[in-house]
């Protein structure tokens, strides 16, 4: 487990640092980095293709889903105002320069160590102390996989997706695509025919992970996008809990990352997703930030499996995301947890698809949003029970929180029930912080501002104790900060 | 070929036929509303945004025949003492199938300050009103209302004038030959008058298919209020494309009540939109749907301004392998401070085959605001069941028991008694498996069982 590493500071010093709060993570690391050429074609994914030395089948996967991308237009039908996005414009490799694949943690470029320090990401000397495992992506590529040893002893495989494909190709060939198929979507599409590197995780049958494992994403170089894809295999009555955090550099432009998450769980297993999503935001007028397109989506095959998703979502200029469960096995469980603050200029379309296809399987979903200043917030949601999920049950929980008069705080829920027996709930509510409950604060002697902290991540608190322990503090803190200066 | 170019062909070709009998002001709107058509691709269809069970585009496609030529049919204002309320009575009048019908009496009856006629009588009487539409003219079934509409009812109540008996309007077909009628049904209150409007959509016969293509449009002054309630008991050869819009200006109420028994498909919509503070509106609906019935609700209330407060209420019992869904939609505008809005839908799956889509969606973009919305989809409660059988009651008396039971929350927003009492036994009957009709009704096809 990641200790917390910050030392007890006084009150002033976190309201100093709150009243401060720039964005956190917005340094550039200035390490060399091979960047291909903007632009996309066929060269190009036969370039990233033979950089990586894939086999012919992956190149093959990627140019099908180029082919199929090129018939495509951007989804329009968000709650959204996305500027036009040159998909040109964008580079769809750059690789952290290194002369060779490091033997060990001493290797590994100093300044890239660095920032992940900086970010607070346990991966040298906390190899040992911390119980984590860690996988962080920069730019593109995987940096490096700590704590592999242990686990491999284990039968657990956690790599970068192209170690992966060249340790494994038999599993990698088998599940990639299975989930999240490059039909699916615009971004998906694209997301198949470029994407760079991101994390495997195979988790053997009857093995329960004894450790969280991790992987943070930075996108390092300007003018590139990231385009990452995890794909996580948990066999029969195996149990993994994964975590996922991002950030960016404050740049002025907007970059785009449109990843894509596939999870497949087998007869009994469990599979705990958390995301801390914290990419660069962009300014206050909106300038910059990340453009967050991400397909995420777990299929629960087997019978009584569990997949639970919980996200932190502060970051990003524009979020579009759905973590979806498609609940085939009988008896299994899809759950989602989400807060999402927006403020500033911030934009966000997110929620889940929850689609019930075998017998009394179950879902439930709690998405909490908060929005301040001019930002945009909605949830956007699919509860799908098909004519075979007999007995099947889901309670659906949406509220939402302004915080100022002239941000948006919206709810898009599809309900389609095809089944007589399943008894499907939604409720949603919206409304801005209770003048009662701050004027109680007030009268006990707590500021309006810290008021307002207490009474979010009070709000949010069902969200936040599905959280890890060591993700908890951090979203918790995290929430405190974003929202400062934005009550009005 | 999409189902629209029929109908820019007929009016391309029949211009001049239809406008010759239609008054000026709904002459003025074709150009416009064929503009719309022209330029939509195609009606939507289900999987389009919004458009969860009904495909206008299915509905629209059979080439109907439209009435262009006002050929005048057989109708008989007696038929209308078959649909009197015991205790109360109403002031009656029908459309049958697109043309006003009313009888001689009617306007003897009407106390003062209360009118009912024909819209070409009506663009006569009150032109600027006629001209004046507040319903959404880019909406597709709006736009083909406006493009083929020849007459329809006009509806008046003057400042302060309280109606104390309903205002009822029965539309029905009447011809052997399939048939698109285009029918509009304008109610105008004046500041501060009352009124209760009941409207019951049955065609005489179910010996061909027909497609009502209605709009309603309701504006309430200042004060006024108004209780209305719509009854679609038809056949499972019609189908109905509805716009119900209205304008509610300060401290107006808008109260109604959509009830669906029986149809082929159905699709309601309802936009609302408040011009003044402190507006009411409650809508409700019920919707019992079996065979393979289609029947589709969808709301759109704009608050913009502030102190409004919005209810709805929207409950549906599926049997068969019917297809229902309800899609509503709350806007509350950055202005519309102290908004009060409620949304809820409510809905049984009686049958394996049934199904059921639900689209309850907030859109906020002002932070002095209480909004919710709640959905459901269950079955009967089992528990219940098994109590009442246990006790003796047949379980299919006892499910009809508790469907009835579900339903009284939407038959209790019927404020006026009698129309409540006679819409409970009419559904009361659709539950029993007899068509929903009143006892004196001299409809023949609504008799069939």
């Amino acid at each position: 487990m990641k200790p917390d590493t910050t030392p007890q500071r006084t009150d002033d010093e976190v309201i100093a640092d709150a009243a401060n709060s720039e964005y956190r993570y917005g340094f550039v690391t200035d390490i060399d980095t091979d960047v291909i050429e903007c632009g996309l074609n066929e060269d190009v994914i036969r370039h990233i293709s033979a950089r990586k030395n894939e086999p012919e089948w992956l190149l093959e996967f990627r140019l099908q889903a180029y082919r199929y991308w090129l018939t495509l237009t951007p989804p329009k039908w968000a709650h959204l105002t996305i500027p036009e996005i040159d998909f040109q414009a964008i580079s769809y490799y750059a690789e952290p320069r290194q002369k060779k694949a490091p033997q060990s943690l001493d290797e590994v470029d100093p300044q890239l160590l660095d920032t992940f320090n900086r970010l607070g990401i346990p991966l040298e000397e906390q190899k040992q102390l911390s119980g984590m495992a860690v996988d962080a992506v920069m730019d593109s590529v995987s940096v490096k996989t700590t704590h592999r040893e242990k686990l491999a002893q284990m039968g657990i495989i956690f790599c970068s997706i192209s170690e992966a494909v060249k340790d494994y190709p038999e599993l990698v060939k088998k599940y990639l695509g299975s989930v999240v198929s490059y039909r699916d979507n615009f971004y998906a599409a694209l997301n198949s025919a470029v994407f760079s590197d991101g994390s495997f995780v195979y988790i053997p049958k009857g093995v329960r992970c004894p450790m969280e494992l991790s992987t943070y994403f930075r996108i390092n170089a300007s003018g590139t996008g990231q385009f990452e894809r995890t794909l996580i295999v948990a066999d029969d009555d195996a149990y993994v809990s994964y975590l996922e955090g991002c950030t960016a550099p404050q740049r002025d432009e907007n970059q785009l990352h449109a990843a894509i998450v596939e999870i497949v769980v087998e007869d009994r297993a469990e599979v705990k997703y958390s995301t801390v999503q914290n990419w660069y935001a962009g300014d206050a007028e909106g300038r910059g930030g990340v453009y967050n397109f991400v397909t995420k989506r777990g299929l629960c095959r087997g019978d009584y499996s569990k997949l639970s998703w919980t996200q932190v979502e502060t970051g990003s200029a524009i979020t579009w995301k759905y973590p979806s469960c498609i609940l085939k096995g009988e008896g299994s469980v899809g759950e989602f947890y989400s807060v999402a603050v927006t403020r500033n200029r911030q934009q966000a379309d997110t929620g889940t698809k929850m689609i019930h296809i075998g017998r009394n399987t179950r879902s439930t979903i709690v998405s909490k949003g908060i929005s301040a200043g001019y930002s945009q917030n909605a949830y956007r949601g699919l509860v799908k029970v098909a004519p075979s999920a007999e007995g099947a049950r889901n309670y659906t929980q949406c509220d939402s929180l302004l915080l100022s008069s002239t941000c948006g705080a919206h709810t898009f829920p599809y309900i389609d029930v095809r089944n007589s027996s399943a008894i499907v709930e939604h409720e949603a509510t919206t409304s801005k912080i209770s003048e009662d409950q701050l004027f109680y604060c007030n009268q006990r002697g707590i500021p309006t501002e810290e008021a307002v902290g207490l009474i979010v991540n009070g709000y949010a608190k069902e969200v936040m104790n599905k959280l890890p322990m060591e993700f908890a503090v951090e979203a918790q803190r995290l929430l405190q900060i974003t929202l400062e200066n934005s009550v009005g | 070929m999409s189902a629209i170019n029929q109908y820019l062909d007929l009016y391309r070709q029949h211009a001049a036929v239809i406008c010759r009998h239609a008054p000026a002001a709904l002459n003025a709107r074709r150009e416009a509303a064929f503009r719309v058509l022209e330029a939509l691709p195609r009606l939507p269809k289900v999987g389009d945004e919004g458009f969860e069970a009904v495909s206008l585009e299915d509905m629209f496609a059979p080439d109907y025949g439209i009435n262009i030529t006002r050929r005048q049919f057989d109708a008989n204002p007696a038929e209308l003492q078959g649909c009197d309320l015991p205790n109360a009575g109403t002031f009656a009048a029908m459309v049958v199938n697109d043309a006003f019908v009313a009888d001689d009496k009617l306007a003897g009856r009407l106390p003062a300050g209360v009118e009912v006629m024909s819209l070409i009588h009506a663009a006569a009487k009150y032109p600027d009103a006629v001209a004046h539409s507040v319903a959404p003219e880019a909406n597709p079934i709006t736009a083909l209302n406006s493009l083929l509409l020849q007459d329809g009812v006009y509806i008046r109540v003057a400042r302060n004038v309280v109606v104390d008996k309903p205002i009822q309007i029965l539309s029905t077909f009447n011809t052997s030959e399939p048939l698109l009628a285009a029918r509009r049904i304008v109610v105008d209150m004046e500041p501060g008058a009352q009124a209760t409007v009941l409207l019951c959509d049955h065609p005489r016969s179910r010996q061909a298919d027909y497609l009502s293509c209605r709009v309603v449009e309701v504006r309430l002054a200042e004060n006024a209020k108004l209780d209305f309630y719509d009854l679609e008991e038809s056949t499972d050869r019609s189908r109905r494309a509805s716009v119900f819009a209205a304008e509610q200006q300060a401290y107006s109420v808008l109260n109604t009540v959509g009830i669906t028994l029986s149809t082929a498909s159905t699709r309601n919509e309802f936009h609302v939109s408040h011009r003044g503070p402190g507006a009411e509106t409650h809508l409700g609906g019920m919707v019992i749907a079996g065979g393979s019935e289609v029947v589709d609700n969808a709301t759109f209330v704009e608050h913009s301004t502030p102190r409004c407060t919005s209810r709805q209420l929207f409950k549906y019992a599926m049997f068969d392998q019917s297809h229902g869904a309800f899609e509503g939609l709350v806007t509350v505008l950055p202005q519309a401070v102290f908004t009060d809005a409620q949304q809820t839908n409510r809905n049984l799956l009686a049958s394996p085959t049934a199904k059921m889509n639900a689209m309850p969606q907030l859109i906020i973009d002002c932070d002095e605001v209480k909004a919710s919305h709640g959905a459901t989809t269950g079955q009967l409660d089992e528990a219940a069941l098994f109590y009442m059988q246990q006790r003796g009651i047949p379980q299919a008396e006892a499910r009809m028991m508790l469907i009835n039971a579900f339903m009284d929350e939407v038959l209790q927003r019927i404020n006026h008694e009698p129309v409540r009492e006679r819409l409970r036994h009419l559904v009361d009957r659709r539950l029993r498996g007899c068509s929903a009709v009143c006892s004196n009704c001299s409809i023949d096809s609504l008799r069939k069982q």
